[in-house]
């Protein structure tokens, strides 16, 4: 489910006399992950968060990959907007490299958010997780 | 002078202490480096074990030429009254994870039987391997098809552990991963087909023997027995409850390596089947952590195996062992304990139709064979 959070921070604090005149950029982003294509895995949570004290929000839960990947749509935000996210991955196979990748639907530029070093490695039933990953929407 | 030369010689001792120490203790490094190489690569292999029974052999007559399975490795070794065989089969590609449409199960095969060698490369393909057509097509039914439990929303102070604790003990959740990984390999390995073909040469155990004088040493003649071309098969269903397989062999053979011999056709027929006896209850064998890395079921395998073997020529003294045809009716108990080793027990019962006889013999032997194979490192 599409979440929106288009309002920026520094107009909102200010309330609804500001954003009477002002154009808003917004974006959607998209949040990917992808194997190769003849291994599978099954996304068993992935959730995010805007603020820091917020509670965790379920963007989808058990998620079967197909042709190697499932791409789940974060929502819709201002570019610069920091959000917090976390996922299981469980592979149903075994899986020789998986990565996470945050996707701006309008520009189609990809960034890779995990694993930030070598690629992720998995046996079958393994589960990978995320305590909390941190980043800025581009 | 003396002390000089004492010096130089401590000098020399220590430099000699010394060199050994770098190379034992590079040749460990290097040592140390390949293990965890091998076992590096080992990990990178996907689980492709179905217990079709295969890698104990499908053949008596035939066991020096057919390969056995398509594990990466497997180690035979055979006793009997006459002879002993050792066998090694190694699929090499099988450690790379890209999977190529037969190339991915080419099988080295080395045999030795008192002395003499075989050795052959195969190629084949199992249709139960995770990357054909089939199985993805069962991958992707299988995941389109279910009801999926909603996980429920991690709490605000609760941890990634804390909340995988939850959803691990969740009983919905638990019983939907089960299910659906259980669905899965049920349809994968219902119905295996398996088949190969490949090109075998046998040596005489004399492989050479000369001499200025040409006719010294004529009984040790030829190096070469045959030349072995082969086709097999087989069908295994439910996991290996249930197995059957067929070969043809086609040989191009000499009787000895003597000067007067020549090679005869010889064409050998197999036929066998086996039926398993599980050792384990399957609700308590899914939770077993060896089933769910290799899909292994310990069990005991009761067969039977037809070989056949027909001269193809008329002159008797040209033909192995004296006889127009053989056959071998071999009764199998297979004992699958762990995934890695295993040992049959097989009583051959053989018959034969000899030259310048009207007598059809007759002989019963018993056969010991121990197997051991490495599927994948970190399963075993």
């Amino acid at each position: 489910m599409a979440r929106y959070r288009i309002f920026p921070d520094d107009l909102t604090s200010k309330r609804s006399e500001s954003l009477d005149t002002q154009e808003l950029i917004y974006v959607k982003y998209m949040i990917g992950f992808a194997c190769a294509k003849s291994e599978g895995f099954n996304i068993v949570t992935t959730q995010m968060r805007v603020l820091k004290n917020e509670p965790w929000q379920i963007i989808n839960s058990n998620i079967p990959s197909s042709g190697g990947q499932v791409i789940l749509e974060l929502g819709y935000y201002n570019p610069g907007q920091k959000l917090s996210v976390f996922w299981v991955l469980r592979a149903v196979t075994k899986i020789t490299s998986v990565s996470a990748y945050i996707i701006n639907d309008k520009t189609k530029e990809i960034k890779k958010i995990a694993p930030t070093t070598s690629s992720k490695k998995m046996e079958r039933g393994e589960d990978w997780g995320e305590e909390k990953i941190d980043f800025e929407l581009f | 002078m003396k002390k000089r030369l004492i010096s130089n010689y401590f000098n020399l001792l220590n430099m000699k202490y010394f060199l050994t120490t770098i190379i034992l203790v590079y040749s460990l490094t290097i040592y140390g480096q390949d293990k965890q190489d091998v076992i590096d690569l080992s990990k990178k292999l996907t689980a492709k074990f179905t217990n079709d029974n295969n890698s104990s052999g499908t053949s008596y007559m035939f066991d020096e030429t057919n390969p056995n399975g398509f594990d990466l490795l497997s180690a035979n070794v055979s006793f009997s009254d006459k002879n002993q065989t050792q066998k090694i089969g190694f699929s090499p590609i099988r450690l790379s994870s890209k999977y190529i449409f037969l190339l991915s199960n080419l099988r080295v095969n080395v045999a030795n039987t008192s002395g003499a060698m075989t050795t052959g490369l195969s190629i084949g393909n199992d249709n139960s391997a995770f990357e054909s057509k089939r199985v993805q097509k069962i991958f992707n039914n299988v995941y389109s098809s279910v009801q999926i439990p909603v996980a429920r929303p991690r709490k605000q102070d609760e941890t990634l552990k804390e909340y995988m604790e939850y959803y691990n003990n969740s009983p919905e959740m638990k019983s939907f991963q089960d299910s659906l990984l259980a669905n899965f390999d049920d349809r994968r390995l219902k119905h295996v087909f398996k088949y190969s073909a490949g090109y075998n040469i046998q040596f005489f155990p004399v492989l050479k023997s000369e001499s200025s004088n040409s006719t010294f040493d004529s009984l040790n003649y030829h190096a070469v027995k045959s030349n072995n071309f082969f086709v097999k098969g087989s069908y295994s269903f439910k996991n290996g409850f249930l197995n059957i397989s067929g070969a043809y062999n086609y040989f191009d053979k000499r009787k000895s390596a003597d000067l007067t011999q020549e090679k005869k056709t010889y064409h050998g027929f197999t036929l066998g089947g086996n039926i398993r006896i599980p050792l384990m209850k399957k609700e308590n064998l899914m939770k077993k952590d060896f089933y769910k890395n290799s899909l292994f079921v310990p069990g005991i395998y009761l067969g039977c195996i037809y070989d056949h073997l027909l001269y193809n020529g008329t002159e008797a003294k040209f033909a192995e062992d004296n006889t127009k045809w053989k056959s071998i009716w071999t009764i199998t108990a297979d004992f699958a304990i762990t995934p890695a080793a295993q040992f049959r027990i097989a009583f051959p019962i053989q018959k034969s139709e000899l030259f310048n006889s009207t007598e059809k013999t007759g002989n019963a032997i018993i056969v010991l064979q121990y197997n051991f194979k490495l599927v994948n490192l970190s399963d075993n």
